[in-house]
């Protein structure tokens, strides 16, 4: 087995706050991983690191053996990633950004252009670009759309998505996970961050959980939930929050 | 819900800067007690009032469109509470009047008490008396409503190209004033004892402009009422009060002060200008300095911010020529291109900051080619953004007023000013990369995250990084000769691409170095992960950018 995303040690302090505390995972290759946690659990910033946008306080991460943090360019030649919440070049329309965004990775012009219309019509953007709508005006789904068809543009080897389904129509859920599978059977390989245990369950073959910065389980998904569902064995490592019969009384009619 | 609005503002106030309030509150005491003096002891003192009073009304319209504090409570903020809009409108005016601003105002209105006193004797002083406080509490209402109207038009009207240029005109007086006030200043300056003693005198046209103005009917109410003429008094009030009362209504209930949750940009009629890249052809190289050049290009003829600096810019260069030709100094209006090109280095300051975090992408897409064409491509879109507009204003300029003689050093000093400019913004934004408000979000047109340090040390360094060309620019303009416009060009060309093509190697080389820290700057402000750690003058000078950020970021909450 060899290994496409591997994070070692990545711990980050943020002015006395530590949202990520020695997390180490490694990412099989054709492996589809699926990251869960809490709200403020480190996720993002675990990813973050893990590509190259934030500098780890100490550890690092490689792809397929090359540190991303020694050899930047080498390694993010072979990512894909879609952020969570970040600004676009908001006033170009989505083919105007995959066009931009390709010639910039130094793709030639007609390579582009092919992928471009292919992506649009599968993640039906087309018709928005018909109208010559701009990334601006698009919905948060839609956003989430063209910023996974940034990610595939130059056929990476690993794609690391945070929140991918977040916003997104149940139909172009399943296109989109249409599309990760035929990634993954391809050849690549699949990192996921989301809140929706049932989806991680039907998509992923690997899971981590992350809570307060450390990774709580990873392995197989097998492995992680045993007989149990993963939404059960996730509140358990997690904790749960009980609600007391006599709270939120007020909340009756 | 007023009392609790108020609380709010005031809350949120309490977390701005102390010595931006107290700056605040210092000027308009100053003003208010500037207003009382000239009312008392200048002896044409109703002509002054006059003058001072339409002072205090362009204030409060010009005002808070300039200041980011102005917009404390937004609309959108209260956009789910189950609120009745035009009680939320009126409740968020209402807030307004209870502030420093709207307290000076009227304490400085307030000096219409005083002209009463002065012009009226024996038992019209009473009636002068208030009909003055009478005035003065509606022109207040006024002067306040109006000013909030303006900025809920301006904040809607970023949606609109009629909306920018509106703020660009305002913006671009603003620069010219700060640049080249002093042209008509001075001359108003050395009138200003013959003013005092005779008022509108010599230019009665001026008086009955400035009584026709709204702020002038109190002062005419005060004037009628202490002679007795007690139809005109009440018939001034009345039209004072009218005038209030609908701007009152035009602020509160017109929609403008309640949230604005629709479409980000006004309806289009056709697509974007240059979108076919998928069924038409191609303009600019295939490469990715093409990529990024029609990335840039399309921003700045798109995006209402970057839109409104070039805007600002033009209206910069007019104004100046305006302001020439108003001080008898038609040779000033040959500057007008070389004023556009001077905003090149204070407009594109910022250039990450105006994308917001943006910049992930090329952190992502990271590779030593893909660096050196983003910031080599923001050059080429700055210069042709703004240099284009400089040369064509230049030209009309010649042509308005017939300095061709000026034109050869107007358009050397253009070249290399917008080279130069282009060189030092990209260096600035690199090192002075501050976040503003993420696109999708912005609203007001002080949104865009503008950092004072880096624009005045980008100010600074082209006027110094010009200096070659000065020279020759100089001896041309008192000496004009084929030889020396030759050697006035050519010094420009070397001058202007010798800067820009090193400012750009440095910010590449920069970049290149920390790219993830300047992204940091964007993503994650005030939490230490942005900063370099070096000790040159780019690192301190990058460190005391990002305090002024995190200040200013300060302030605007």
């Amino acid at each position: 087995m060899t290994t496409a995303l591997r994070l070692d040690g990545l711990t980050k302090d943020f002015s006395g706050t530590l949202a990520a505390d020695h997390v180490d995972l490694t990412v099989p290759v054709g492996s589809l991983t699926g990251l869960v946690g809490p709200n403020g659990a480190g996720k993002t910033t675990s990813i973050a690191m893990a590509v190259g946008l934030l500098r780890p306080d100490s550890g690092t991460a490689a792809v397929h053996g090359v540190d991303v943090w020694a050899e930047p360019v080498r390694a993010k030649a072979m990512l894909g990633v879609l952020p969570d919440g970040l600004a676009l070049p908001e006033r170009l329309t989505g083919a105007e950004l995959l066009t931009y965004w390709g010639l910039l990775r130094g793709m030639a012009a007609d390579v582009v252009r092919s992928r471009s219309v292919e992506l649009m019509r599968i993640l039906e953007l087309d018709a928005a670009e018909e109208r010559g709508l701009l990334v601006l005006e698009y919905s948060t789904g839609m956003r989430k759309k063209i910023g996974l068809a940034t990610a595939l543009l130059h056929a990476p080897r690993v794609l690391v998505l945070d929140e991918p389904f977040e916003a997104v129509d149940p139909v172009s859920a399943r296109v989109l996970r249409g599309i990760l599978r035929r990634f993954v059977a391809a050849g690549g390989s699949l990192v996921i961050s989301s809140h929706v245990m049932s989806l991680v369950e039907d998509l992923c073959d690997r899971v981590a959980v992350i809570a307060g910065g450390r990774v709580l389980a990873d392995g197989t998904l097998a492995e992680v939930r045993g007989a149990t569902s993963l939404e059960d064995t996730f509140v358990r490592l997690v904790g749960e929050r009980e609600i007391g019969t006599g709270e939120l009384a007020w909340l009756a009619h | 819900m007023v009392g609790t609005l108020i609380r709010l503002r005031f809350a949120i106030q309490r977390h701005t800067p102390g010595w931006k309030r107290l700056l605040g509150l210092v000027l308009g005491i100053g003003a208010a007690l500037l207003t009382w003096a000239a009312t008392l002891i200048a002896p044409a003192g109703g002509d002054v009032l006059l003058l001072v009073l339409a002072g205090w009304l362009a204030g409060w319209l010009v005002g808070p469109v300039l200041s980011s504090g102005a917009a404390v409570l937004r609309p959108e903020y209260f956009a789910l509470l189950p609120l009745e809009r035009r009680r939320l409108g009126a409740g968020l005016l209402a807030s307004v009047f209870v502030g420093v601003g709207a307290a000076v105002t009227a304490g400085g209105l307030l000096a219409l008490v005083g002209h009463a006193i002065v012009v009226a004797d024996g038992p019209a002083v009473v009636a002068a008396v208030a009909a003055a406080l009478l005035g003065a509490t509606l022109l207040l209402v006024l002067v306040v409503s109006l000013s909030r109207a303006v900025y809920a038009v301006l904040g809607a009207a970023m949606r609109t190209r009629l909306g920018v240029e509106v703020a660009a005109v305002q913006y671009g007086l603003l620069i010219a004033t700060l640049f080249a006030g002093w042209l008509v200043v001075s001359p108003v300056v050395g009138a200003t004892p013959v003013f005092l003693r005779d008022g509108f005198a010599a230019v009665p046209v001026a008086a009955s402009v400035l009584g026709w103005a709204p702020s002038g009917w109190p002062v005419r109410a005060v004037e009628a009422a202490a002679d007795g003429r007690w139809p005109a008094a009440l018939g001034w009030l009345g039209m004072l009060a009218a005038a209030a009362a609908a701007a009152l209504c035009v602020a509160a209930a017109v929609a403008l002060l309640t949230p604005h949750v629709g479409d980000r940009t006004a309806r289009r009629a056709r697509r974007p200008l240059g979108s076919r890249v998928l069924t038409g052809s191609r303009v600019l190289p295939a490469t990715p300095l093409g990529a990024v050049a029609g990335k840039e290009l399309r921003a700045w003829w798109r995006d209402p911010w970057r839109s409104l600096e070039v805007r600002s810019a033009i209206w910069f260069g007019v104004f100046l020529a305006v302001f020439g030709v108003l001080a008898g100094m038609p040779r000033v209006t040959a500057l007008s291109g070389v004023a556009v090109a001077l905003m090149v280095a204070l407009s594109g300051a910022n250039l990450f900051g105006q994308d917001g975090t943006a910049l992930w992408q090329l952190v992502v897409g990271q590779s030593p080619a893909a660096v050196r064409a983003d910031i080599r491509g923001r050059q080429v879109g700055l210069v042709v953004s703004m240099g284009v507009p400089a040369v064509l204003l230049a030209l009309v300029m010649a042509l308005l007023t017939g300095t061709w003689a000026l034109l050869p050093a107007a358009l050397s000093a253009i070249v290399v000013v917008v080279l130069v400019g282009s060189g030092v913004a990209v260096v600035m934004s690199v090192v002075g990369v501050t976040p503003g408000v993420d696109p999708h979000r912005r609203v007001n047109a002080t949104d865009a995250g503008e950092n004072n340090l880096s624009i005045q040390v980008a100010l600074w360094a082209t006027l110094l990084l010009v200096s070659p060309t000065v020279v020759p620019a100089v001896l041309l303009v008192s000496d004009p000769g084929v030889g020396l416009a030759v050697l006035t060009a050519t010094t420009a060309v070397v001058n202007g691409v010798a800067v820009a093509w090193l400012g750009g190697a440095v910010a590449i080389h920069r970049l290149t170095h920390h790219l993830p820290e300047t992204f940091a700057r964007l993503r994650y402000p005030g939490t230490g992960a942005g900063t370099t750690g070096g000790s040159g003058v780019l690192d301190r000078l990058s460190g005391h950018a990002e305090k002024e950020a995190l200040t200013a970021a300060a302030g605007r909450r």
